[in-house]
This record gives structure tokens, sequence and C-alpha cells, in this order.
């Protein structure tokens, strides 16, 4: 389809309802008539309905225990990580409350301090993610054509690698340092993003509110970024929250390989220590095990709650007798109901 | 469906070369020399950096490096490893049918556990079953799969010493025949469900979802207006049609557990390629890395190839596409 030029066109045969919303205001600029509908009102009703779902509150709740943890950790853990502290192999919940490990640290500090490097690999990643995918994905979506055909190819090209592979390859040649090791992940993580927001600008670029925006002249930046984007935005953040997880368990794996950075403590490396000791010690790979799946699946629990949210339509079973669903569609002719923006999500699993 | 095929086929082509172009990209950002980068920092002798340069003809232009570069994969030319005083190549298929072994058995475990959960919420209505598999999912995807391994170790080898702590087979006193069999599937019992995990969380989401949206088809109406209880409609109707869309996942469930062998290899000491990559990150030979990267991606690209055949041979109109 050649859409560059042909949406003025196609726009200006739909005048008579596109545009009404946008010349109502009459003869001032384009800039003064434009107002969008109450932002604030819209994320302040947004915020009230995330802590009305479970998931949202378990979310925050974890989010910000975790955060703490990690802010706090010079501050409340009893030992320096690393430091020998007592006796080696000292049982959990007794004077050290979580044990000691192989050398006599204390298990519960370097716990504290692995919430950490945890959370800013999820933070990190997830942003960059974020910036590349949407980036990307618009670009493919708005452009179309051979720039979409091209950046399309590029993202099947990291897709069809996982991304623990991509990860341990790119890591073990490259170097074990934080910041390689953060846009390495992100760098495997950003095609997901991409794709949703490809499809999200694929459909926004067609509505009539973009075909309006057109008419009056505005210019690309501005249909770009204030008109498709905000709009475009909401599944590709719901995307991101779901991958910020993915990089927690990515590094942790890659910590687990000893492709961590070294001079950090994190739950990965713990784990591989404990692996040496599961026959006499067993309780060494318990807590950091259930630190990673805590963190993890606080980000799942924030990308559900906003998906939610989103998507209040998305069916549940429960909801679902035959019989009501049947009285629903007679209620509700087909055509009149708009078909949601996002599709239902979660399209990547844990490595 | 030939035309179908061969399309599938030619798409699937530029795919492996982008794969193979990505790596030499890598060896060009690799710190060191180039040799340096192709070999690895392990120590090799003089000999054979001459040939790596000759062979890769390093002392060319950086396109017409790729080329040769290009020329010897596809020749099966993967490299030397002095490591393991081994060919690259010989190392790999020693080592690929173990990991196989563990990826098949995990996808096949995945999809038939995850299509029955995935479908449970249509058997057996209610909030309480659908939160409940809902929630595994959501867990399932969270859960480390290493972590896994090594509480199924503590738990299963360790305290009740139902099956073997590690290994894929006992050092000494192999059994033959059918009791091999045997013996092996229990050394398999515990890679393979930690293994599992994420693949089975995919596999039952995507069950579940189709399910549901499969009820939302007239022919499901249809079905109800001709009289039919609900328990025929689901078995009849909601289940044999929810199935298709499961089939493009396995595909992908295939990679996660290819790539997810790494980890599990590694705390079960499973002798698989899984093993062979982390030992060869360690002694820092960079060829084996390489190699062991594209085997995966050639792996998952046939495998998706199939799958794509397979749901174009089930649903025609994937076809017309």
């Amino acid at each position: 389809m050649a859409i560059d030029e042909a949406p003025i066109a196609e726009a200006l045969a739909l005048e008579g309802v596109a545009g009404s919303r946008y010349t109502q205001g009459g003869a001032g600029s384009a800039e003064e008539t434009y107002t969008p509908p109450g932002r604030m009102q819209g994320v302040l009703s947004w915020i009230r309905r995330f802590f009305r779902t479970q998931f949202g509150i378990a979310a925050v709740v974890l989010i910000g225990a975790l955060t703490l943890m990690a802010l706090l950790a010079p501050v409340i853990s009893p030992y320096i990580p690393g430091d020998i502290a007592g006796p080696a192999l000292a049982p959990p919940f007794g004077h050290f409350v979580f044990g000691t490990d192989a050398i006599g640290a204390d298990v519960l500090s370097t716990f504290i301090y692995g919430a950490r490097v945890s959370l800013l690999v999820g933070a990190c990643s997830g942003l960059i993610a974020l910036v590349l995918g949407s980036v990307f994905g618009g670009l493919a979506g708005y452009l179309g054509g051979a720039t979409d055909a091209v950046l399309m190819r590029i993202a099947e090209l990291f897709m069809v690698v996982p991304t623990l592979i991509l990860a341990v390859v790119m890591v073990a040649l490259l170097g074990e340092n934080l910041v390689y090791i953060i846009v390495i992940i992100s760098l495997s993580l950003w095609p997901q993003e991409a794709r949703i927001a490809r499809s999200q600008f694929l459909t926004l670029r067609e509505r009539d509110f973009v075909q309006g925006a057109r008419v009056h002249g505005f210019r690309w930046p501005h249909i770009v970024f204030k008109e498709i984007l905000p709009n475009a935005i909401a599944p590709v953040i719901v995307q991101v929250s779901l991958d910020a997880g993915s990089a927690i368990l990515l590094y942790s794996g890659l910590a687990f390989l000893g492709l961590g950075d070294p001079a950090l403590p994190s739950w990965g490396t713990m784990l591989t220590n404990a692996q040496s000791y599961l026959t006499t010690d067993p309780w060494l790979s318990v807590f950091p095990g259930i630190g990673i799946l805590l963190a993890v699946l606080s980000f799942n629990f924030l990308g559900h709650a906003m998906n939610e949210v989103m998507n209040p339509r998305s069916p549940r079973v429960s909801a679902l007798s035959l019989g009501r669903r049947m009285a629903t569609r007679l209620v509700a002719p087909t055509g009149i109901i708009e078909p949601t923006l996002s599709e239902p999500l979660i399209e990547r699993s844990s490595p | 469906m030939i035309l179908y095929a061969l399309r599938r086929l030619v798409q699937a082509i530029p795919l492996f070369l982008g794969v193979l172009f990505l790596m030499f990209l890598l060896l060009q950002l690799t710190p060191g020399s180039p040799i340096q980068a192709i070999v690895g920092r392990y120590p090799v002798p003089p000999e054979y950096r001459r040939i790596i340069v000759q062979e890769y003809h390093l002392d060319q232009s950086l396109p017409e490096r790729f080329v040769y570069w290009l020329w010897n994969m596809l020749h099966g030319n993967l490299g030397y490893s002095f490591g393991s005083h081994t060919a690259v190549t010989s190392l790999i298929f020693s080592a690929l049918p173990n990991t196989l072994l563990l990826v098949v058995c995990g996808t096949i475990l995945s999809m038939v556990v995850g299509i029955f959960l995935g479908f449970l919420p249509m058997l057996i209505r209610g909030r309480f079953v659908d939160g409940a598999v809902s929630m595994g999912v959501i867990t399932g995807f969270a859960i480390p799969t290493f972590w896994m391994g090594q509480i199924l170790i503590v738990v299963f080898a360790l305290k009740l010493k139902l099956f073997p702590v590690s290994g894929m087979s006992p050092l000494y006193g192999a059994a033959s025949g059918f009791g091999g069999i045997l013996q092996r599937l229990q050394y398999l019992t515990l890679p393979v469900l930690a293994l599992s995990i994420p693949a089975l969380a995919n596999i039952t989401r995507v069950q579940q979802q189709s399910a549901l949206e499969t009820l939302g088809n007239d022919y499901i109406v249809t079905a109800e207006l001709k009289g039919l209880s609900g328990g025929q409609i689901v078995r009849r109707h909601v289940l044999r049609n929810s199935l298709l869309p499961v089939i493009t996942v396995i595909g992908y469930s295939f990679g996660t557990s290819m790539a997810g062998t790494i980890l599990i290899e590694r705390v079960f000491g499973w002798p698989g390629i899984g093993n062979l990559l982390i030992l060869s990150i360690t002694r820092r030979t960079n060829q084996t890395i390489i190699a062991l990267t594209m085997m995966a991606a050639a792996i998952i690209i046939v495998v998706n190839l199939v799958t794509d055949l397979i749901y174009g041979a089930l649903d025609p109109r994937i076809r017309v596409t």
C-alpha cells in the first residue's frame, strides 16, 4: 500500500466525520483547538483501577519491599557480604538467620545485597528494550514498506536464537561487565517490544483521529509523538514489565554460569556456590532461589495488573457460562463494540 | 501445499545466513586480534594460528573475510578444539544426541501436560480452577529452572532417594536391554521435569486462551442451538478446534528448552551441548562457542520450519497467506 500520500486524500473524503472533532473550535490555529481530553483525569482513574486489581497490589507491595531492601542494603544487612562473619556452613535460623556459606560469610547479607543487581538489571534492561522496541517497531509500523520489511527481518533474527543462548555467547565473547551485560540482555529482549509497537502503529496510523491530524496539516513529529505514541505505548509497557522479569531471570542464569559481573554479589552466583553443597547443606540454595522467584514474579504481576486495567474485557472462563454468553451476544450486535487495540500479550517465556 | 513448503524453506535460508552474519559480527566486536577472536584465549600452537589466517583469509578486507568465513562454516569446517584435542564437529556430534534426548522428552511432556492443564478450566468450570491454572502459569514463567533443578535434587534424589543425583548413566554396572531403558528413564526424570517448566507454562497459557477464543465462534452457537449439552460441545467442538494454535508454539517452546538445557545440564551434570558450551567458555575456545550457537540456531530454524509445515498441512487457511 502506498500510505504516505494517500491518507490525506482519504481523510479529506472522511472530513465530515473525522474532521469534525478538530474543527469545532473554529478559526484559531490547530494547536489551540486541539486539547487532549483530560489526560490527568485519565491517569488518575487508571491508577485507581490499577490498585483495585489483586495483581496490582501484590506487585506494588513486592516491588516496594525489594526496592527498599536494595536501597537500604548497607543499613539493614547485619554483616558485609563476602566477609567472614562466623563458622563456615552454620545452619539457618540460629544467630545467622539464613546461615553462613562455605567461607563463613553471612548468607542474609549477601542475599540483601543481591537484590541490588537484580533490580538494576531488570529496570535498565526493561527501559532500553522499551526505547529500542518503540523506536524500531514504531518506525516499521509507521513507515511500512521496505523499512518495515528490513527491521522486522532483523527482529526475527534476534528472536530465532533463544535469548539465553544469545546472551551467554555475547557475554562470553565480549566480557563480563555489568554495563555490557545490561546492553546485551536488552538487545536480546527488544524484538518483542518492537513487534507489539509495530502492530500498534500499523492499526493506529489508519485511525480517524490520526487522519484528522494529518488533514489539519500537522507534521509527522506531532502525529507520531502526540497522536500515535500515547495511544500505542500501553501494551508495549506491559511487555516491558514482563521483560524486566525475564531480564532478572536471564541475569541470574548468566551469573549461575559464572558470566555475571564478578564484583557484585548476586542470587545466581549464590546458587552456583550452593551447587557443590547440595548433599550436605541444601538450605544454601533455598533462599537465593526464592529471591529470584519473588523478583521475577513481582514484575510479572505488574504486567498482568496493567493488562487487566487496559484490557478489562479480556475473557475469563469463570465469567463465561455458555448461556450468559449467548445473552450478551444478542444484546450487543456486532459492529458497535470497537475491537480492542491491544492483543493480549505475554509472548515471551522465561529462559 | 508444495508451493507453501517451498516458500517457507526459502524464507528460512536467509534467516540462517543472518544468524551466521550475526556471529561474524560478534567475532569482529570481540576484543583482541581477529586470530584471537576466532581461536579464543586458549594457548594454541603458532602453526595453527597460521592455518587460521590462511583458512579465514584474515589478511583480506572485511567483506571478503565474511565470504570466506561463510564458506568455511557452510562446509562444516568449524575448527579444532585444542582444549579437547578433537575437531569441533566431532565434539558437537558426540554431545548433541544427549541434549536432543533431554529437549525432545521435555517438549513432549510439556505439550501433553500443558494441553491438559490449559483445557482443564473448560472441563471443570468455576473461579477456582481457572484462577489456579492462571496463577500456575504466571509462577511457571517466573521460576528459575536451574534452582528448581537443585530443589528437585535435594528432595527427590537426596532425601527420598527415588532418582539418581546427576549424570546420564551409572559409572559402573550400566544395565542393558529393557533394564537399560528403565535406568535411562530414571536418570532422565528430574532434568526433564525441571527443563519443561517454562515450556509447560507457555503451552498451558496458549491452550487456555485458545479454548476461550474458540468459545466465541459461531459454530459453538449453532451447536448450542442444535441442543447439544455443554459437555458435548466442549468435547466435540471446542477441544479439536482449540488445539490448532498450540502447534505454533511448539517450535518456540523447543527453542526455549534448547536454551534452558545450558542451565539444566550444569545442574544435573548431563553430558550434552550445554555442558560443552560452559566448558568452552571457561576454556575460552571461541570456535566451539560459535559452532554450538550456530548448531542450536540451525536446529531451532528446522524445528520452526517443520511446525509451520505441520500447521499448514492441518489448516488450509494458513497456506494462502
